[in-house]
């Protein structure tokens, strides 16, 4: 499953696509299920964070960015790859090393650059996950900032 | 994270690398979710060795030294 080249991609990022699509194969081959499905889907989140970067977060964004994600789901077709990541990222790993972190535990404080990395992954997850919890707080906002006389 | 703290490390500087690099916000994007994962598969095996595990180890070393000689750093710079 190699992602195509887009135009104006360096040289750089090509190569470092195409190791990670080795080391993504590697986990399958080696049974992995959590990990290969982790690695399967954070391309797609993370191409998502870029499409978004130059929009507003506003509801219409937070759906297109479901229906990539919903549609790279579709597509990969790994029975349980969207519960894999789920746990993934939620603890749902034994090691209580990979929990901590995605929630930004204190272990990584010796590793600012993978906090943020793995921060950045998050949050491209949280920007495509369906967002009916969001409707309802919004109404809720809404409805305490009325008027104000 | 014993075992791997060596290569969790070399991994953080190369993020820091390219977080700080010319590349495009996209290629960072990208880049970052890779990082992300490659930690995450240190800690892991760090918790869970399996047998066959030089196969995932040896992408994610050779993404370090993609970046190394993509964006050396000065000699004698403090880490």
């Amino acid at each position: 499953m190699s992602i195509p080249a887009a135009p104006g991609e360096s040289l750089f990022q090509q190569l470092s696509r195409s190791i990670y699509t080795k080391c993504t194969d590697a986990l399958r081959r080696i049974g992995s299920l959590e990990l290969f499905s982790l690695a399967s889907v954070v391309p797609a989140a993370m191409t998502m964070i870029g499409a978004a970067s130059g929009a507003s977060y506003g509801a219409d964004m937070a759906h297109q960015g479901h229906a990539v994600y919903q549609a790279y789901l579709d597509a990969t077709r790994v029975d349980s790859l969207g519960e894999g990541v789920a746990r993934a990222l939620t603890g749902g790993f034994e090691s209580s090393g990979v929990a901590a972190f995605w929630a930004g535990g204190a272990g990584m404080i010796a590793f600012p650059s993978l906090a943020m990395a793995a921060k950045a992954v998050v949050h491209a997850f949280d920007l495509g996950k369906p967002k009916p919890d969001r409707n309802v707080n919004i109404q809720i906002e809404n409805e305490n900032s009325g008027p104000s006389m | 994270m014993e075992r791997f703290k060596d290569r969790l490390s070399r991994l953080e500087k190369c993020a820091a690398a390219v977080a700080n690099s010319k590349e495009t916000d996209a290629s960072k994007n990208e880049v970052a979710g890779q990082v992300a994962v490659y930690a995450a598969i240190l800690l892991d095996l760090d918790a869970t060795p399996r047998p066959n595990e030089s196969e995932v180890l040896g992408p994610i070393d050779q993404f370090c030294v993609l970046v190394e000689r993509t964006f050396p750093q000065p000699i004698g710079v403090a880490q």
